[in-house]
């Protein structure tokens, strides 16, 4: 009687277990959409030599991208600022972004014919970061393919 | 030793020694690329550009001293724009243009090397286009594989399945066929070509695209800045490899006028192996400039005789070589080389089809690129005025005759 108590409490504990680790897996593979709105994260590339910010808009598919940390945090203070980099970032390219599910799109627009993508997928977003498993790319003049390799978006703000 | 033998020695050492000279710098470019795998190379982070600090460092890392720089070699890195470099240096724009026969300052290429030089003047009738914000552009196309995990073909993602499915880009034109939408219908197929470098080479990544290039269009591309005729071969393997792959799903299947069109005037760009800034017909508002002044080329519509008026990829490749071949002998190629912009129109026939080419010039062009140039006179104010003038730099196409291939990425 003892031992069928046993069996039955360790797998009610094994489903706990897997029902809150699923449901934190499940949440955060679907969160970057919700989370990066309003917020700049820092991205350090593969070779971690070079650096890029993200100052995601808090409504829209707006994102300023930029090496200079302090303009992207000023641009996230408030709406005007943010409008004002944006329009100073456009001057040479718009940027845009879409999240959804477990992806997260950065379109780089010269124009109707040169359009660059990089498309993050398997994302995995918390309030600190988002890391992404690889992405693929579609960049105009360049190339397009996709890469395999772990990438973390640090939030900064 | 006699002068004579004397002068001899002198001049057969010195022929020996230029190519051991040169080639430093030739490896160093050309070894940009092959140090890289892929991730690398497709980083976001290499299409943002670098703030003057950061090209600051990257001429420390090359071991460059800004406050002395007579005849300078720097290595331009990913990221780099040529108004970057000016107020990184103080050398105007103008200065850097010159000195590097640069002709288009929004066209520079990373692993390309530039002399940097503070010495001598500008002559007052050197022009050049663009603003110099546009980072550096790759010289190899960055296809097909990651590089950062083992090779082997199940791991190869080919570039005709390879798709972005979550764009938030929602215009779809000729140039990328990128829709948002979650389909995974094989969109980017017919259209791969816009994907590679405008001029690949074998210097780098192991893409299948620059297997076939040759080494020498490496070298003469490093060395002789936008002046590479002989790298016109490669860029043509890559692009046909291309669309080698995506021929199997895309020549058969039928297109709407729009994009029939838009696929012949890619067509004319890869057989003129020329980069004329043709304008899209599938974007009903395109952006007319008042400075601009149009004319067609005939003036009545031209028939062009073909049994099959099916609007595929294989008819669009064959309408546009007829197409070539009537411009060549009417000598009308010249006329739409040196446009700033240019549109074929056409229209099916019962015999095939019938065609007719607008071409615009930019009346304006000329007083933008003086007045850009006139900007750069005092090397501190150029950025400055890079940046105010930036929209400038948006219609200066067809400027350097030496870069007809590339001058659509001034957009």
């Amino acid at each position: 009687m003892d031992k069928l108590k046993d069996k039955r409490l360790w797998i009610a504990l094994v489903a706990i277990v897997i029902i809150i680790f699923g449901g934190v897996y499940f949440h955060e593979s679907h969160a970057v959409a919700s989370d990066v709105p309003g917020h700049v994260y820092r991205y350090d590339n593969s070779s971690n030599d070079r650096v890029l910010y993200l100052a995601f808009a808090q409504k829209g598919d707006h994102v300023i991208v930029t090496g200079n940390k302090q303009d992207a945090i000023n641009a996230d203070k408030n709406h005007n600022n943010f409008n004002q980099a944006y329009q100073k970032q456009s001057k040479d390219a718009t940027w845009e972004y879409k999240a959804n599910g477990n992806k997260l799109t950065l379109a780089k627009i010269k124009s109707k014919n040169n359009i660059s993508q990089w498309e993050y997928l398997g994302i995995l977003s918390t309030h600190r970061k988002f890391v992404a498993h690889g992405f693929n790319y579609q960049i105009a003049k360049a190339g397009q393919g996709k890469v395999n390799k772990r990438m973390v978006f640090q939030k900064v703000n | 030793m006699n002068k004579k033998q004397m002068l001899a020695a002198t001049l057969m050492t010195t022929v020996l020694a230029i190519p051991v000279a040169a080639k430093p710098v030739m490896s160093m470019a050309s070894d940009f690329y092959l140090n890289q795998n892929n991730a690398q190379s497709a980083d976001i982070t290499n299409w943002v550009a670098n703030t003057p600090t950061q090209i600051s460092n990257n001429m420390s890392n090359q071991h460059i001293d800004v406050n002395n720089l007579h005849g300078t070699r720097y290595i331009i890195q990913w990221g780099d724009t040529l108004s970057g470099i000016s107020a990184a240096t103080g050398i105007s724009v103008r200065k850097l243009a010159y000195d590097n026969h640069i002709t288009n300052i929004n066209l520079i290429y990373a692993g390309d090397v530039l002399i940097l030089n503070r010495d001598g003047s500008v002559p007052s009738d050197f022009n050049y286009t663009g603003n110099g914000n546009n980072v550096a552009q790759t010289r190899v196309t960055i296809n097909y594989y990651d590089n950062s995990t083992n090779i082997n073909e199940k791991n190869v993602t080919k570039i005709n399945q390879q798709i972005i499915n979550n764009s938030p880009v929602s215009v779809k034109d000729s140039g990328n066929k990128i829709e948002n939408n979650n389909n995974n219908s094989n969109n980017v197929s017919s259209t791969t070509a816009q994907y590679s470098a405008p001029k690949a080479l074998s210097v780098g990544i192991k893409t299948k695209d620059n297997t076939n290039n040759s080494s020498n269009s490496a070298s003469s591309n490093s060395n002789s800045k936008q002046s590479s005729s002989s790298s016109v071969s490669s860029s043509n393997s890559s692009k046909s490899s291309n669309s080698n792959d995506s021929s199997s799903s895309s020549s058969t299947s039928e297109m709407n006028s729009d994009d029939f069109a838009d696929q012949v005037q890619n067509d004319v760009n890869n057989i003129l192996n020329a980069n004329i800034n043709f304008e899209s017909h599938s974007n009903s508002n395109n952006d007319s400039d008042s400075d601009q002044q149009s004319s067609n080329l005939y003036d009545n519509d031209q028939t062009i005789d073909m049994k099959n008026n099916k609007m595929t990829d294989a008819t669009a490749q064959k309408l546009a070589q007829k197409i070539v071949d009537q411009l060549k002998n009417d000598n009308k190629l010249d006329d739409l080389k040196s446009a700033d912009s240019a549109q074929i129109s056409i229209s099916t026939d019962d015999n095939g089809f019938k065609f007719n080419i607008t071409t615009n010039k930019d009346s304006s062009s000329s007083s933008d690129s003086s007045s850009d140039s006139n900007s750069d006179s005092d090397s501190n104010s150029d950025n400055n005025d890079n940046n105010q003038n930036s929209d400038n730099g948006n219609n200066n196409n067809s400027v350097d005759t030496n870069n007809n291939d590339d001058t659509d990425d001034n957009n």
